[in-house]
């Protein structure tokens, strides 16, 4: 039978219960020794039964059953600021009344386990299947969220009270000195501010050249991406759902005199690409350039486009258009070609995106 | 990019604090993604919806959140502590879902509508509630474990280490929880040592055999002695 057990070995049968991370010093073979052992001694078996009992009354001590609200317990929204670790004066009291209220408990309990740094096999398979997890995604909000204007970055504005200060500082006596320093004063916030606004004027130049490169590499890509699709070769078979997908609109060159002249494209939800054929284009050549704008002339798309040979022989170009542009408003396409001396207009196109 | 995903936090943030930055942009959202969306994901399903369309808008939504009022978190934020800022993003994804959730039922079942209950409605006691045999039960576990632990609980840590030892066993967290706690200053591997002594510490105690009360009648000093009753 061999001798008693001592604690450690006792020790180590409740180890994986709780705390299975922690090293062991017992190999494999040592614990099916302690196993053989409480087999043939009563004497260690009724110990270590004695201990699993305490671990067993351990686990009735945590609640699980829902509980009332107290005339005490602080509002729920405290559990998710104390959970996630935020300094707070009341912190360590709130945290007195979790241990003593079920209710606040569970609560803290719920919010630690949404802030648990471990992520299950399924949350990741969730996550990784969010659209917000794609770089197509996260560009497009980041586009969004430097395009919304933000002041400026406040300037030292003086402190009330600063020039009464002054005077009152001031005594015949210091009068000579106190001057000296205050021209100093004033030549080195002037030089202050003066670098502060340069400083700010530079950071917003190069935040705009940033946002101006990215514009153009996204559009880039996307015309990159709508060429591909382009020339991809036809299918064998026809695609009816890809097709589905694309909107179509053909227009003849000149602007439209009122409402019911105006050539009128429809967007299927679902709708991808926005196909617009553009006719009496005079002869398509060399680089073109293409720009649509709203009737107020906003920019919201351009391209350079390389006519085929195609379409330089039937006079007419094929755009291709991401149709979440075109939101319903009147638009206008306009079609200039690239000249060494600058561009030139070559045609002007309207048609409205109903609602 | 390169170089952005080696900024401070604390850089970064003003960086995006300038509208038009858009590479700070990217960063900040390439960077807390995974934050804010296991924060979503985690509180949006307990409100029982983590379909992918609304999980998707409550993470622009917390995004969006740093936009407003003229960027005011993103300008005046206070780095009190390295993971200030985590915290603070954490409860601000939690808060913008419990947000969405309350409202949605708020309108779902009428705002401001009070449900009525059934003349002589009874609500039936539930087999935990206090006073059940289970709920006295518990009290007194509670009582001899906080007795038990007032004696091997000592030193100038002895309130952090009772406050752990009732975390981890009646609040139910886990180390690494209790470890990211305000004023419990551990690591989890702290968390987890602390417990594991004073669980080992207890189970002794709480198994030890009683001290036998072992007083004669002749010793028992003076009182009423069975013969003399009435």
């Amino acid at each position: 039978m061999g001798p008693h057990l001592n604690d450690g070995q006792i020790e180590e049968l409740f180890r994986p219960a709780w705390n299975g991370n922690a090293e062991s010093p017992f190999d494999r073979g040592a614990l099916e020794d302690i196993q053989a052992h409480l087999k043939t001694c009563d004497s260690c078996r009724e110990r270590v039964l004695a201990q699993q009992r305490v671990m067993e009354q351990l686990a009735l001590l945590k609640s699980n059953a829902p509980v009332s609200p107290g005339l005490l317990c602080p509002p729920d929204g405290v559990w998710i600021e104390v959970a996630a670790g935020i300094a707070n004066p009341d912190a360590e009291k709130y945290l007195s009344h979790a241990m003593n209220c079920d209710h606040c408990g569970q609560l803290l309990n719920q919010a630690a386990g949404d802030f648990d740094e471990e992520l299950t096999p399924q949350e990741e398979a969730q996550i990784a299947s969010l659209a917000s997890s794609t770089t197509a995604w996260q560009t497009k909000v980041a586009v969004r969220l430097q395009g919304i204007q933000a002041v400026s970055p406040a300037g030292s504005a003086p402190k009330p009270g600063w020039s009464s200060s002054m005077v009152a500082f001031l005594t015949p006596s210091r009068l000579t000195l106190v001057a000296a320093l205050a021209a100093l004063i004033l030549l080195g916030i002037g030089d202050y501010r003066l670098t502060a606004r340069l400083s700010s004027q530079s950071l917003q130049a190069s935040a705009d050249v940033n946002r101006l490169q990215r514009d153009v590499d996204l559009e880039r890509a996307q015309i990159a991406e709508l060429t591909a699709q382009l020339n991809k070769p036809a299918p064998s078979a026809p695609q009816p759902v890809q097709e589905a997908n694309v909107a179509s609109l053909t227009l003849d060159s000149g602007l439209s005199r009122g409402t019911g002249e105006m050539k009128r494209l429809s967007v299927p939800s679902g709708a991808g690409i926005v196909r617009i054929t553009l006719h009496s284009t005079g002869n398509p050549d060399g680089v073109m350039r293409e720009e649509l704008l709203t009737v107020d002339r906003r920019k919201i798309w351009s391209q350079e486009l390389r006519p085929s040979d195609a379409e330089r022989k039937s006079g007419s170009l094929t755009l291709l258009i991401p149709a979440y542009l075109l939101t319903p408003e009147d638009y206008l396409i306009v079609l200039s070609r690239e000249l060494p001396d600058g561009p030139e207009q070559v045609a002007t196109y309207s048609f409205r995106v109903p609602r | 990019m390169e170089t952005l995903s080696k900024i401070s936090i604390e850089d970064l943030l003003r960086r995006c604090s300038v509208s038009g930055d858009i590479e700070a942009w990217e960063e900040f959202v390439r960077r807390f993604h995974r934050l804010i969306a296991k924060a979503v994901l985690r509180t949006a399903a307990r409100f029982g919806d983590s379909s992918k369309g609304t999980v998707d808008d409550l993470i622009q939504e917390t995004y969006f959140k740093f936009c407003s009022q003229n960027r005011h978190i993103l300008r005046n934020f206070d780095h009190r502590h390295p993971g200030a800022f985590i915290g603070y993003l954490k409860v601000l994804a939690a808060n913008v879902v419990r947000d969405h959730f309350k409202s949605a039922y708020s309108k779902k079942r009428g705002a401001n509508q009070v449900e009525g209950m059934a003349e002589g409605f009874i609500p039936p006691a539930r087999k935990d509630s206090a006073g059940s045999l289970e709920s006295i039960e518990r009290g007194v576990l509670i009582g001899e474990v906080g007795r038990h632990l007032a004696l091997f609980a000592v030193g100038q840590d002895r309130e952090r280490n009772s406050n752990v030892f009732w975390l981890y066993y009646r609040v139910g967290l886990s180390a690494s929880a209790i470890a990211a706690l305000p004023g419990i200053d551990l690591t989890t591997k702290g968390v987890e040592s602390l417990i594991l002594r004073m669980t080992r510490e207890l189970r002794e105690r709480m198994t030890a055999p009683k001290p036998a009360i072992n007083v004669s009648v002749r010793d028992a000093g003076k009182g009423i002695l069975p013969s003399e009753s009435f």
